[in-house]
């Protein structure tokens, strides 16, 4: 998902908008910005649910790109609208009476083949899901009620509407590159597994409640598997329900996988270009680290040895991860000298982007990333089964 | 000196359960804990949470929940817009 330099609060809603069944434009509270009209980005909410339209009409009005918005309550009204305005992307429930969601987006499909399609629903049905996205829709989503769901449909609705044309691209109904799909399904957190089709090769990869867990390729697996299908520039895609049953065999979290696929990707299209042959050394853990990555819920780890030389697995700076590690199992260790509270067993954390456990065993110092699903609870269970992977050594 | 006395068991002292607040500047706001556990111990215990909050919120990973296991003792705090309230529980063997 592109990063948004601007700030902005998606919450910062209080006044609903007495909207009826028809073109209604949201009007934004305090602050009016037009961008030049060559760049306006017109979003239609269609669903049957009034307070729906008002709250979502005004929190993706304020979104970065500041799009235009238009509600309505019923599709013969969306489709009047669609037919005199240009629009971006059609946010659509999929249960309204008479005309319901699959038949507006098949419509949409056809008459609207630019147009970006978002299905939203209060049902978390995989069958709903699978024939959504068979319709070629960009996004599926059920309709958010937290206010962290709240915001990553915001950067999702965001990031679809920033997308430009492509030229490229794999293609359901909309053109969007596989990092735009994979992304897309990890943020929403889903599980699904996604067949990519190029010519006669076949690729998969599964993705289990936001985590790109394994990918296959022919004789290929795992990230090496991942990596391949990565660097398609065409082909076609369809998503299937997910895989609870599939083994994990990918451990590294995905924002560092597609990170570390499109460097791996640079760098080879940089040794090509300078004649050199392209590199074919797998990038991942050492085998030490491997054990560890699988205890559930570890999404990066790393090891600092007494001579201070560092392991890590999906850690983004490891000397800064290192230095604070230290410092604080050296804080709370002096903490238990003062107290002499025994031994420090080990540092739990848990937050709203991850959580951590940090601990020293026969002199290395451990930190271990968690998902941020886990509660405390889970995380100290995480934590002991790490020190008893660290023990066996 | 006592012939007939035990020599004193090593180990973790025993310690009282109880929960306090601290402020972000670092002064304790409330407590339950009992007077035998001393204003300094709980400010010690307050450096340390704020200042490892604190150094997580700089790394870009904020945490809003900490806990440290001691053989003896467990501490564990929730982060209060900069303060913390601070658990104080003895483990149990």
């Amino acid at each position: 998902m592109p990063a948004t330099a601007q700030a902005w609060s998606p919450l910062e809603v209080t006044t609903p908008n007495p909207a009826g069944c028809g073109p209604s434009a949201v009007p934004e509270k305090g602050e009016v910005t037009t961008p030049p009209a060559s760049v306006v980005r017109r979003i239609l909410i269609l669903d049957d649910e009034q307070e729906f339209l008002d709250t979502y009409g005004r929190i993706l009005a304020r979104l970065p790109s500041r799009p235009e918005v238009r509600v309505a309550t019923c599709a013969t009204r969306a489709f009047a609208l669609l037919e005199t305005e240009p629009f971006t992307l059609l946010i659509t429930d999929l249960r309204m009476p008479k005309i319901d969601g699959f038949q507006v987006l098949l419509g949409a499909r056809r008459r609207f083949p630019a147009l970006k399609t978002v299905a939203i629903t209060g049902l978390g049905d995989q069958q709903y899901r699978a024939r959504a996205y068979a319709s070629g829709i960009d996004l599926y989503t059920e309709k958010p009620t937290t206010p962290t769901e709240i915001r990553l449909f915001s950067e999702c609705v965001d990031a679809l509407l920033m997308q430009g044309g492509q030229d490229e691209g794999f293609r359901g109904v909309q053109s969007k590159s596989l990092m735009d799909l994979i992304q897309i399904e990890c943020l929403s957190q889903n599980s699904a597994v996604l067949r990519i089709t190029r010519g006669s090769l076949e690729g998969r990869v599964w993705v289990d409640g936001g985590n790109v867990i394994d990918a296959e390729l022919q004789d290929l697996v795992g990230e090496e598997a991942f990596r391949h299908i990565f660097a398609w520039k065409t082909g076609n895609f369809e998503i299937l329900p997910g895989d609870p049953k599939r083994p994990r065999a990918i451990f590294t979290p995905y924002e560092s996988l597609l990170l570390d696929t499109v460097q791996n990707m640079d760098e080879s299209a940089a040794a090509e270009a300078a004649g050199e042959p392209p590199t074919t050394e797998p990038q991942g853990m050492s085998r030490a680290l491997q054990p560890l990555a699988r205890v559930r819920g570890v999404e990066s780890l790393l090891v600092t040895a007494e001579t201070g030389e560092c392991d890590a697995w999906g850690v983004e700076s490891p000397e800064m991860a290192s230095t604070w590690t230290h410092q604080v199992l050296g804080d709370f260790q002096r903490l238990g000298e003062i107290l002499n509270a025994g031994p420090l067993r080990a540092v739990e954390a848990c937050g709203m982007v991850r959580g951590a456990v940090l601990m020293t065993l026969k002199g290395r110092e451990l930190m271990a990333g968690i998902d941020r699903r886990q509660n405390a609870r889970l995380i100290r269970g995480t934590g002991k089964e790490l020190a008893t992977y660290l023990e066996k050594e | 000196m006592n012939p007939f006395s035990k020599p004193k068991a090593i180990g973790p002292a025993h310690f009282p359960r109880g929960s306090y607040t601290i402020s972000s500047a670092g002064k304790i706001v409330v407590s339950t804990l009992p007077s035998s556990f001393s204003r300094e111990r709980m400010l010690e215990i307050g450096k340390v949470i704020l200042s490892t909050l604190a150094s997580a919120r700089e790394m870009g990973t904020p945490f809003t929940e900490l806990a440290a296991d001691f053989a003896g003792l467990e501490i564990r705090a929730r982060d209060l817009s900069g303060g913390a309230i601070i658990f104080v529980t003895p483990q149990e063997y």
